[in-house]
């Protein structure tokens, strides 16, 4: 592998462990979605060990994140922000993974270091902590603390003192300007010195982070030959060897030098120096320009941190989006795929790979496409539709429900289309069992039903003997009864035909007035019962229809029926039939001056099961299919529907039906 | 049943129901008249004074509840019998609010009524004691 290799494949394992950082924080550690990312992070890892033996990571505090000595660039990934927080928790500063290591290793570690930070931190050596766990190609170095004396002056920087984040923070704040006493600064100098010279002891070297602190330090100081020449005598003091002194000022000058971006110290003190010569104006304005550059480096600060967030929000949705059980995709305008989440691609039969392309070019089935034939600007907020996908075998037959918003940027133009799939093809196979069950319960049901009526016009007709008068009426009670019974039996098995689609007509010259006659003159016993009274109002020289009357009966039925029902004792109904000569139809309408609809209601009534919440539940009520199986009788004849009603004032259905010829 | 006819009153928008319990009380000895909703009811109750009410639950302009919570208005002690089509009908209970003397389901023998009713009569008789 070469330099540019090793960079990239140090990206991706730096991905890897961010994105499995992010998602052992949601989800548990034996989650699908853990392991397979668990997966990519060994992958990834495996492959630089090969190459290198081992691999180093270094989250150093200057925002860096150092891979085998290589500062990796993790384009806007927030793998610092990720990283940073739990291995600050436990003052990590390096982690060594060596040849030899386990994905088992891996998934402990992480679980240790991020998932059970408690019982880590309770361990004194998390090194021995490690090996507890039986994690032994994983080394740990933390922040080193040290102890400087100085002057009899002890001053402490370690667990129970101060340590380097402290130090580190101290340095923020005379760089923020924060610290201005020439006595803090010269402390704080004296503390970096010390912390230099025991790191250079125990580690034989500068780690990244402190040589951080010093070009930090250096950078606002602006006394850089100095600065050198007081750490050599701080060094001196403290007990170093003029060899090692000589190494500690090189690895630091080195740093120092190292980007060239770095000019700064050499640049400031001219700027002093001029400032010396300069007028007291145009030292104030420097002052302003100074602080207005600080501040835009705060709001630059700031900005990052917003990105991070809604980097951090990002990522959130998209793994919602992800692990979604119902497809989503999203389509452009010109009928391209811009996003499809893995259970869409399962639904469409497309891959990742097809992203991108125009749905019509993968997209086999064509049934689908009615997705992309609907886009252009439909106005309707959502559009459902269900699309029954094209199998030769019944058993792998599908259905899909969508439904589709148009998405619009905030300028209100049209970015694409974003639609939800859902597979409801168990859900239909239900709906055909329950249709089937209707049918057979409809039948089951007839069949006694029959046998009483027959029976009852027996008794009636007097052809079993003679009846004395009340034995008549209750036998006229069970008549009536029986065949209310069994127009509730018939709507139940018009309502199987009807989700079928099996519903016929049978079509033939007929007289609206005979129809209207005919169903009026079988509900006339009904009305007066409740002492309504039926008034009809039928235009002269109404043209012959074609129409199924047994159909239109049923509907005439269930409008009248309804009014008889929904009208208190005394009230009156009123049915109206004319000719509507502009549109070619004659219409025919049910008045009543029963309890009306609410308008709510109203759009919804013609809907199966659907009663109007006043009136259900009461003993009165129907099966609630009547209006559903009347608007498809209506309508496969070519008719309208509808329903008017002032609540309170009665209602007036009425229906329109084509005059041919 | 004493040298007085006990009067019922049953109250119900369905004739082909009202017709037979009607004619199976008036079997048993009982004047009974019908009312076709709440508001009939109120009127014959003010003007008939029954000693016992049949009342259904639903109905059209005013239903058994409303009709129920009115009567007790102007006369807390008539005995009143709802009649409900449905066993677990919610509105019972909250007919019990305001004060009734059983529950006739119309899916029950006729038989049942004149328990009912009989029941009704005793409590009433004694309480007026």
């Amino acid at each position: 592998m070469d330099e540019k290799g090793l960079e990239n494949s140090y990206l991706k394992f730096l991905t890897h462990l961010v994105t499995a950082i992010r998602k052992i924080s949601l989800y548990p550690l034996k989650h699908p979605s853990v392991v397979s990312s668990m997966n990519a992070v060994y992958a990834s890892l495996s492959g630089i060990i090969t190459a290198k033996n081992s691999l180093g990571l270094n989250v150093s505090p200057g925002k860096k994140i150092i891979i085998n000595d290589t500062e990796v660039n993790d384009k806007g990934l927030g793998a610092f922000d990720v990283l940073s927080p739990p291995l600050r928790q436990l003052d990590i500063e390096d982690i060594t993974f060596s040849t030899g290591i386990t994905q088992k290793e891996i998934e402990d570690f992480l679980r240790l270091v991020i998932v059970d930070q408690e019982q880590a931190k309770k361990s004194p050596d998390i090194n021995k902590a490690l090996l507890d766990n039986a994690i032994q190609h994983i080394k740990i170095e933390q922040f080193s603390y040290v102890k400087i004396k100085k002057d009899q002056e002890t001053v402490v920087l370690g667990r129970e003192g101060l340590p380097l984040d402290k130090l580190k923070s101290k340095i923020k704040d005379y760089c923020d300007g924060k610290i201005v006493k020439v006595f803090d600064v010269e402390n704080i100098e004296r503390e970096l010195f010390g912390a230099a010279f025991f790191e250079f002891k125990e580690k034989k070297g500068i780690g990244v982070s402190l040589k951080n602190l010093f070009k930090r330090f250096l950078l606002r100081r602006q006394d850089q030959a100095g600065i050198m020449d007081r750490l050599k005598t701080a060094l001196l003091d403290f007990g170093a060897s003029g060899e090692d002194v000589e190494k500690i000022v090189k690895k630091i000058e080195e740093e120092i030098a190292r980007k060239p971006k770095e000019k700064a110290p050499e640049a400031r003190p001219e700027t002093v120096a001029q400032e010396q010569k300069e007028s007291p104006e145009l030292k104030e304005k420097t002052e302003k320009l100074r602080r207005d550059l600080e501040a835009q480096a705060g709001l630059l600060e700031q900005l990052k941190k917003q990105n991070q967030l809604l980097l951090e929000e990002k990522g959130r949705i998209d793994n919602i989006v992800h692990h979604m059980a119902d497809g989503m995709v999203v389509i452009g305008p010109q009928g391209n795929i811009l996003m499809a989440n893995p259970s869409a691609e399962a639904l469409l039969g497309i891959s990742k790979q097809d992203i991108g392309k125009p749905i019509k070019e993968v997209v086999k089935d064509e049934h689908l496409l009615t997705l992309v034939r609907r886009l252009p600007s439909e106005k309707e907020a959502v559009v459902e539709e269900d699309i029954e996908l094209f199998s030769s075998s019944e058993s792998t037959k599908k259905v899909l429900r969508t439904s589709s918003a148009v998405v619009e940027d905030h300028n209100g133009k049209t970015v694409g289309m974003v639609t939800i799939l859902n597979d409801i093809t168990k859900q239909r196979e239900l709906e055909k069992i329950k249709s089937d069950f209707l049918a057979n319960v409809s039948h089951e049901l007839r069949t006694p039903l029959v046998a009483m009526e027959k029976s009852i016009s027996l008794l009636i007709t007097k052809a079993a003997g003679e009846v004395n008068p009340d034995q008549q009426q209750f036998l006229d009670i069970t008549q009536r009864n029986l065949k209310r019974l069994s127009l509730l039996i018939n709507d139940l098995l018009d309502l199987s035909k009807l989700e079928a689609g099996k519903m016929q007509l049978r079509p033939e010259p007929a007289s609206i007035e005979k129809v209207i006659n005919e169903s009026v003159e079988g509900l006339m016993v009904w009305a007066k019962t409740k002492s309504i009274n039926i008034e009809k109002r039928i235009s002269e020289g109404l043209p012959e229809l074609n129409v199924d009357s047994n159909r239109l009966i049923q509907v005439l039925n269930n409008l009248i029926g309804n009014a008889i029902k929904f009208t208190p004792a005394g009230g009156r109904i009123t049915i109206l039939a004319q000719h509507r000569l502009e549109h070619k139809t004659i219409e025919v309408s049910v008045e009543d001056t029963g309890i009306g609809i609410p308008p709510e209601d109203l759009p919804k009534i013609f809907s199966k099961f659907y009663q109007v919440s006043e009136r259900a539940p009461t003993d009165i009520s129907g099966t609630g299919i009547g209006l559903a199986i009347s608007k498809e009788i209506v309508e496969l004849h070519g008719g309208k529907i509808w329903a008017e009603s002032q609540h309170s004032q009665g209602a007036k259905f009425s229906f329109t039906l084509p005059v041919t010829g | 049943m004493g040298d007085k006819q006990t009067k019922i009153l049953i109250v119900d928008d369905e004739a082909d129901f009202t017709q037979p319990m009607s004619f199976w009380l008036k079997s048993k000895g009982y004047a009974v008249s019908t009312a076709f909703d709440g508001q009939m009811a109120i009127e014959a109750i003010q003007k008939d004074a029954p000693d016992l009410v049949f009342m259904d639950l639903n109905m059209p302009v005013m239903d058994g509840l409303e009709a129920l919570k009115r009567i007790r208005q102007f006369n807390k002690d008539l005995p009143i019998i709802m009649i409900s089509a449905y066993v677990d009908d919610m509105r019972i209970r909250e007919a019990g609010n305001y004060g009734f003397s059983g529950v006739f389901y119309k899916g029950g023998a006729f038989e049942e009524t004149l328990t009912l009713l009989e029941a009704a009569l005793k409590t009433h008789k004694k309480l007026k004691k």
